[in-house]
């Protein structure tokens, strides 16, 4: 497993911690809260339902007329007992409670699965001491708070999948190149290795030594530009950029100077830009068109510059990975992997944009183009 | 001496290849791209091929199929053991990482041509012949003597010739990798392999090194 790999499920596993922690704490607030207003409203119920049952108490009469007030309430789903001094006066509850009981609340469960909450109301009479027990039923509030809580559930799910997928992208491009740096290393560094091993133990020549000296200079000189080219990415990500008016005729005949094979032609007479990036985009995208071979021509006209190879030829998908700015598969990659990336970034910074086009006759063509808004942008720095 | 291909897109690592192995007295073909790898695989009798995974122009896993009765080692940048796997489950004989050490590269080759029967068992240098497979060394027809640490340094020296070995790899090749004696031992041992072979001029001190075999 790669190390951002290894970070990356680090990181998620202590944001699942924080965020269903939280969850957890804001369901058990939450059902605790409620429980207290439902039991706060079952005692009201309770002492207004004994009041009245007070009046309806004594006398024989007045206790047919307390067991009708029962099986009405009953009617009305709440179920009700009375006792005086431990002895049954009235039992409309669907299970068996104890008269000696002496809690105010009490939630239990039937047989069958039902949440019920019992709450138990006391006066004192001439008579002596008169109890009622009135059950409510708590179904309805444990469903709505199952309800809560898997709507939580499925926030904080959908929540984590966001900041997952962020994070995944996030690290892999932080980390993407790293991995190309290092991948690309090798090459340069296989060389050296083994130019400086084949001096020091090989039996060869002066002419031999000679080459192995030469190549190791090449080597060298490869990685230093290669370094050069990551703090520029480095710069670019900083911010520190310099915007100013760059005559093109300059630029082409510095490209020109490395590179004497290329045609230039220029109707554009400045651009507005940081020039060591400019230099560094131009030089990347012409290295990836001599790739091909043939001859490379760069035509600057009308905020426009396009580089041609007639010889090179790109297939669809690789279009498509390019204009799209994806990554470029590792098996594709013909270079150290960071030119495309890096001239996908000078070109936003310009505010402008690059597209290749490629036709099988039509060879590739690599185009920069510059907004007017870019341009106008940058005027005013 | 065998014949060997090197198919490596990198032109600088290519050349490099070539040249370690030559000194070594092996006779090497250049290919940068999949498809000059496969015209001359087609041409030419090969005894290996020492194949990149990343060319320009296809795989090294899809040149490998294309290949018939010639071994095969990848030299490639792609070090996950998927790759690894992958490579020598396809029927290579060897998968040497970059970068990689000029003489394990050397060694590693050695090796398998040794597995492959590719390697000459005898080695004749002057009036002195040394059958190597039989641990027989002939003088003029005459057999000399030797002990089982001169011997396996002799066989050190001829499989690495043209390249120094430092004293420890000579000490490690003769005596083994436990050996906990000093190095100076394979410079007493050295004088008596120049002394009963008469390859006082063939066997190079290399100051600070170790000793070179320069037939």
């Amino acid at each position: 497993m790669k190390l951002w790999e290894k970070n990356y499920i680090l990181t998620m596993a202590l944001i699942l911690l924080v965020l269903y922690g939280s969850v957890f704490f804001v369901a058990q607030y939450s059902f605790k809260t409620n429980l207290k207003k439902v039991c706060e409203q079952g005692v009201r119920t309770g002492d207004s339902i004994l009041y009245s049952a007070q009046s309806l108490f004594n006398g024989e009469t007045q206790q047919i007329k307390l067991k009708l007030y029962c099986n009405a309430l009953q009617e009305q789903g709440a179920h009700i007992a009375v006792y005086q001094e431990n002895i049954v006066i009235a039992d409309y509850l669907p299970f068996a409670l104890s008269p000696s009981n002496k809690e105010e609340v009490r939630i239990m469960t039937t047989e069958t699965g039902k949440y019920l909450c019992v709450f138990r109301c006391a006066y004192s009479s001439d008579s002596g001491k008169v109890t009622v027990c009135y059950v409510d039923e708590l179904n309805g509030f444990y469903k709505s708070h199952q309800k809560q809580v898997y709507l939580l559930l499925i926030m904080s799910g959908a929540i984590a999948a966001f900041i997952g997928m962020i994070l995944y992208f996030a690290m892999k491009k932080l980390y993407y190149p790293i991995n190309n740096i290092a991948h690309e290393l090798r090459t340069p560094l296989t060389s050296i290795q083994g130019y400086a091993q084949y001096m020091l133990l090989g039996k060869i020549s002066d002419e031999d030594r000679q080459h192995a000296c030469t190549r190791i200079n090449e080597e060298t000189g490869y990685i230093n530009r290669m370094i050069e080219r990551l703090l520029v990415m480095e710069n670019m990500k900083n911010g520190k950029i310099e915007f100013k008016k760059i005559r093109l005729t300059d630029l082409l005949a510095e490209i020109k100077k490395q590179d004497p094979s290329i045609i230039t032609h220029s109707e554009m007479e400045y651009v507005i830009g940081d020039r060591t990036l400019l230099l560094c985009l131009l030089l990347n995208l012409l290295s990836n068109l001599r790739r091909a071979g043939g001859p490379v021509s760069i035509t600057a006209q009308s905020q426009e510059i396009c580089l041609h190879s007639q010889k090179d030829f790109l297939e669809e998908d690789m279009l498509r990975i390019l204009n799209s700015n994806r990554t470029v598969p590792k098996d594709k990659i013909k270079g150290k992997g960071l030119g495309v990336p890096l001239c996908h970034e000078i070109v936003k910074l310009h505010h402008g944009k690059l597209h290749y086009a490629s036709g099988e006759d039509a060879g590739v063509t690599v185009t920069v183009r510059f907004s007017d808004q870019g341009q106008g942008l940058s005027k005013g720095l | 001496m065998a014949e060997i291909l090197i198919v490596e897109d990198d032109k600088s690592i290519n050349e490099l290849m070539v040249r370690c192995l030559a000194v070594t007295g092996h006779h090497c073909l250049a290919a940068f791209s999949g498809s000059e790898a496969i015209s001359v695989i087609k041409k030419k009798r090969l005894d290996l091929i020492l194949l990149d995974i990343n060319l320009p122009d296809m795989d090294g896993f899809d040149v490998m199929e294309r290949v018939e009765g010639v071994s095969v080692i990848y030299v490639t940048a792609r070090s996950e053991i998927k790759d690894r796997v992958k490579g020598l489950t396809g029927g290579a004989e060897d998968y040497i990482v970059k970068p990689f050490d000029f003489q394990e590269l050397v060694a590693r080759v050695n090796v398998v041509l040794r597995r492959i029967g590719k390697t000459d068992h005898v080695f004749c240098l002057g009036q002195t012949k040394i059958d190597l497979e039989n641990f027989k060394v002939y003088d003029q027809n005459q057999e000399i003597a030797l002990t089982k640490q001169e011997f396996e340094l002799l066989r050190a020296l001829i499989l690495n010739k043209n390249i120094t070995l430092t004293r420890q790899q000579l000490l490690n090749a003769a005596w083994g990798w436990d050996y906990e004696g000093e190095e100076r031992t394979v410079d007493v041992h050295i004088q008596r392999l120049r002394k009963k072979l008469k390859w006082e001029a063939y066997i190079k001190t290399i100051y600070k090194i170790g000793y070179r075999l320069e037939p």
